[in-house]
């Protein structure tokens, strides 16, 4: 018994069919997509696969059909020269001249139909029902496949979607899914299997439920992997710290202040980078899908004097000031940072209480004469609320008309940072920036990461 | 393949201390190891994400070093362990020496003491702390620090970085689930268990081969409280129904009374004390807790969420597998452009006007042009509005109509259908055909980008030979293109 899926993805030309097959398999590679006419003139397909690589289904991409009412005149006519059924209307249909010639992309898509176990039809729900719809949904029926309509583009304003649910419900398909393919959202996609699910006999239920249970952890697992990306990068910058002789000379001091910057900037760009590969799209496909990045790195600089300004935030009283001065670094003698009045041996070992003996001597020999630099609270924040906007927008794709400045949601303007990250900036050695200092292995560290990367979720 | 394949190759706890290892081993270098070959291996042998996260570990060249420094440091781990349980159970038999070492009379309680006092002390605290601070990695300190010391003395014999780095790995593991909190603390009973039986085992031969006698004694504490405690120890020895001091004897044997009977109860009840409360105990518990460590070790599975690991989801997890085309694009396809000529306008008659897929309502329809006079042939969307409008314009023959408008929705992609309409219209007449695109709006309204869809209709006006394109909003009245629209056809009236 073969019970390998098929499913051929049609609709009419430019409704976001190859979309809809990128979306599904996460390969923004596949085919070609483009706002015209007539993009896809083949048939080409994708193999869904489970995480251990079992083959659930296949998913064809079709071309558009572009004159259904020329098919339907034939397929008519010919129901007039005999008492054919549906599906051998359109065998007869095939071998006919035209379907070479004048209907040759009609032909190719209700040849893959034949050959499917479903038909899942693509609707630009922003379309009125026109005829044309009409038609193609006549030509389905003939094909006598089970068709699941889905309504695409209905992130959009002013669709038409109670329109078109209510035409479909006249043809007698009452199984029908939203699923916008930019705008994605995970339960859109599980509804859309479970659809299918209902619409295929049995044979494939078990396939169904299989790739229905996998998608659902899978896409648990990425939101708790983003997240866990994020935590680290906060802990790595938070933790991040560099020492300057009190008498640097000014030059060489804002040469490293550049550097200490820098570090930051790489730290922050890895993490885009990464969670761009969660999401699988490449830093060549981030335009395209209305990312608010430029070439796959933020536009605005993380440490330029108005980046706070640029997204709005508000921070409270030092912070306020601090960023309105444009300092985005906080230098301090180890007492000050620490709320000491000063730096005794004893009160860097309580901080760094936990360490080992040779971590804190050479600590201890770092901070003597020594200016300590960190990173500011505020931009932390900003580092904090940026990404985690970014995870949202990455969590339902890119919003056709989300600009950076409107990304930082309201209610997180006056977020604060939690209580792990400001932590982190008395624990030098959490930071994989303090290269000399990290230690991957420490039990608090590993805590924290949990803990924030939990703290993080719960804002996802 | 068959699913249950795959399921039965279980990487085990060392592939994931290798994976774990190549993790923080990239994590440190800042970036992943460039090994495609291996990344092929991880996607040809399949399994799901973690085991593919092995695979691949375990087929990177630093992945097979790892390997064989596993296997020396596993060998190294197992004999420094032996080592250390024959240590325990020397000391065992070097206690025991120690009670039975001089005298003919043995005091029974510093015996006791000396075999079980310090062992059930630390019992005591290993399970204080598992009940109070099972975060801190509960006792097992013996153990702990056998392990300890096994790493340490691990690093300094195979100094290089492979092994360092291994044991930084397995540290990271054991750390998960409490699995190093339970293999501590197995070593640690079996450690003890062993110790007790060296203890044992030593009483035994001491007792067999030699004659002593059993004494206690007291200063400031009441006698009864030792005819307790004794009866206590006895007691599961009593219940087997081995014969063991009872209160009179005991308290004949007072240190000073000087009558030295029941030496065989006495043996009995050291001999039995230290094995109930010294190897049976222990020997439970280290099957106990080693069974919970192996029950944790089999339920461990890498956090693949972790950075170093996430970052292989793209590479090592992909979702879907490209079949390739399977219905090739035709050599050609599509209507070949129609080259016949430019028409000027000629006839007469009407200006005529059809609309094509338009989406104002009845309300709106027929489009109004202020001074202009046109005659509505009628809306061409649905296939039967399509045949009236056609049949009606080939009754326009005398006098041929003088223009025929198309109006169609900036709204729409442009398709063949429509094509093959505007075709057959201007088949149907000798007069020219103009396509006017209306409802820019709507377009604009829903993001899309007029002038990139203004140039796809061109481009498909120049197919079917429309002899004239122009842009206007009808609805608009101060719509350049309205004007526009407007002088053209005045221009046709005055030409003629
Ligand atoms: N906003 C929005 N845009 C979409 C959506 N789906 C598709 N698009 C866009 O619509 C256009 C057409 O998408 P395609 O996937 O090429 O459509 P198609 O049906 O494959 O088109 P042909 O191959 O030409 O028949 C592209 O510009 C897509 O970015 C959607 O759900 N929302
Ligand atoms: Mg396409």
């Amino acid at each position: 018994m073969d019970a390998s899926l098929n499913i051929t993805v049609v609709g009419h030309t430019n409704t976001g069919k190859t979309s809809l097959l990128r979306t599904l398999s996460r390969d923004e590679n596949f085919g070609e997509v483009c706002d015209e006419p007539s993009t896809t003139r083949h048939v080409e397909g994708m193999k869904l696969v489970l995480s251990d690589g079992t083959p659930a289904m296949s998913l064809f991409d079709t071309p558009g059909l572009e004159d259904p009412g020329g098919v339907l005149d034939l397929l008519e006519h010919l129901a007039q020269m005999g008492r054919y059924d549906g599906p051998e209307r359109v065998q007869h249909f095939l071998q006919m001249p035209e379907a070479r010639s004048r209907y040759e992309q009609e032909a190719k898509v209700l040849r893959q139909v034949m050959q499917s176990d479903a038909a899942i039809y693509v609707i630009d729900s922003c379309e009125p029902v026109l005829g044309k719809y009409k038609d193609e949904l006549s030509i389905l029926t003939y094909c006598a496949v089970p068709v699941l309509p889905v309504l695409n583009f209905v992130a959009l304003e002013r669709t038409r979607e109670a329109e078109w649910r209510a035409q479909l419900a006249r043809v007698n398909l009452h199984a029908v899914v939203a699923f916008d393919t930019v705008v994605f959202d995970e339960h859109s996609e599980q509804r859309l299997y479970e659809r299918l699910r209902t619409l295929l006999d049995d044979r494939h239920d078990r396939l169904l439920s299989q790739l229905l249970q996998d998608r659902r952890e899978q896409a648990h697992w990425l939101r708790r992997a983003a997240a866990e990306q994020l935590a680290e990068l906060l802990l790595d910058s938070a933790a991040y710290q560099r020492l300057m002789p009190k008498d640097t000379d000014p030059e060489v001091l804002r040469l490293d202040t550049l550097r200490y910057q820098d570090e930051i900037r790489q730290r922050e760009q890895q993490c885009v980078d990464a969670l761009l590969g969660l999401f699988r799209f490449s830093r060549r496909h981030v335009s395209e899908q209305n990312l608010p990045l430029v070439d796959g790195s933020w536009e605005v600089d993380l440490f330029s004097p108005d980046a706070v300004k640029h997204y709005g935030l508000r921070l409270g009283g030092g912070a306020a000031a601090g960023a309105a001065a444009g300092a985005t670094i906080d230098a301090a003698t180890l007492g000050a940072t620490m709320g000491l009045g000063t730096a005794s041996g004893t009160a860097i070992g309580l901080l760094l209480g936990g360490s080992s003996t040779s971590l804190k001597q050479r600590m201890l020999n770092r901070m003597r004469g020594y200016t300590q630099w960190h990173v500011n609270e505020h931009t932390l924040t900003l580092l904090a609320l940026r990404q985690l906007a970014l995870i949202r927008v990455l969590l339902k794709r890119g919003h056709a008309a989300q600009s950076s400045m409107a990304l930082i949601p309201a209610e997180d303007k006056d977020w604060h940072l939690p209580k792990t990250v400001k932590t982190a900036r008395l624990k030098p050695d959490w930071s994989r920036i303090n290269t000399d200092l990290f230690d991957a292995n420490r039990i608090d560290r590993h805590r924290a990461v949990r803990d924030l990367t939990e703290e993080l979720l719960s804002k996802l | 393949m068959a699913v249950s394949d795959k399921q039965a190759h279980d990487p085990g706890f060392g592939g994931r201390i290798i994976a774990e290892a190549i993790r923080l081993e990239e994590d440190r270098a800042g970036k992943l190891l460039d090994e495609p070959q291996a990344l092929q291996q991880a996607l040809e042998r399949g399994g799901d994400f973690e085991q593919r996260i092995i695979t691949r570990a375990l087929h990177t060249r630093k992945g097979s070093k790892l390997q064989q420094a596993f296997e020396s440091l596993h060998q190294f781990r197992f004999w420094f362990v032996i080592v250390a349980v024959l240590l325990a159970l020397f000391a065992g038999i070097g206690a025991a020496n120690a009670v039975f070492r001089d005298e003919a009379t043995v005091n029974i309680v510093l015996a006791l003491a000396a075999l079980l006092g310090v062992q059930l002390l630390m019992l005591g605290i290993w399970f204080a702390l598992l009940v109070f601070r099972p975060g801190s990695g509960g006792g097992g300190t013996l153990g702990r620090l056998l392990l300890d010391g096994a790493n340490a003395v691990g690093r300094r014999i195979y100094r290089h970085h492979d092994a360092a780095l291994l044991l930084q790995a397995t540290f990271a593991l054991l750390r998960r689930d409490g699995i190093g909190r339970w293999l501590a603390s197995s070593l640690s009973h079996t450690l003890w268990a062993t110790f007790c039986l060296g203890a044992l085992l030593w009483s035994l031969l001491e007792l067999s081969i030699r004659q002593y006698d059993f004494v206690w004694g007291t200063t400031v504490l009441s006698e009864q409280s030792f005819v307790t405690l004794i009866s206590l120890l006895g007691f599961p020895a009593r219940l087997l129904g081995m014969d063991t001091p009872d209160a009179e004897l005991i308290l004949a044997s007072r240190m000073g009374q000087w009558i030295y009977e029941g030496r065989g109860q006495w043996s009995a009840l050291l001999l039995s004390a230290i094995f109930f409360y010294g190897v049976l105990p222990r020997l439970l518990l280290a099957l106990l807790t080693g069974a919970l460590a192996w029950r944790a070790i089999k339920a461990l599975r890498l956090n693949t969420g972790l950075q170093g690991y996430a970052r292989l989801s793209e590479r090592l997890a992909p979702r879907a597998q490209n079949i390739g085309v399977v219905d090739p694009v035709p050599p050609r396809v599509g209507r070949e452009q129609d080259l016949s000529a430019p028409r000027e306008a000629v006839g007469t008659g009407a200006v005529m006007l059809i609309g094509v897929e338009l989406e104002r309502d009845d309300h709106h329809w027929p489009p109004q042009l202020a001074g202009v006079e046109w005659l509505i042939l009628g809306r061409a969307d649905e296939r039967s509005q399509r045949r009236d409008v056609l049949a009606a314009l080939r009754a326009q023959s005398a006098p041929p109509p003088a223009v025929v408008l198309v109006v169609c929705s900036l709204a729409r992609t442009p398709d063949r259908g429509t094509q093959n309409f505007i075709h057959e219209v201007r088949a149907a007449t000798p007069a020219p055909v103009w396509l006017i695109l209306d409802e820019a709006p709507l377009l604009v309204a829903r993001g899309g980008d007029p002038e990139a869809r203004t140039q796809q209709w061109q481009e498909m006006a120049k197919v079917v030979a429309v002899d004239h394109m122009m842009t206007a909003d009808l609805a608009d009245a101060a719509h350049p293109g309205c004007e526009a629209l407007r002088q053209a056809l005045g221009h046709l009236k005055v030409s003629h």
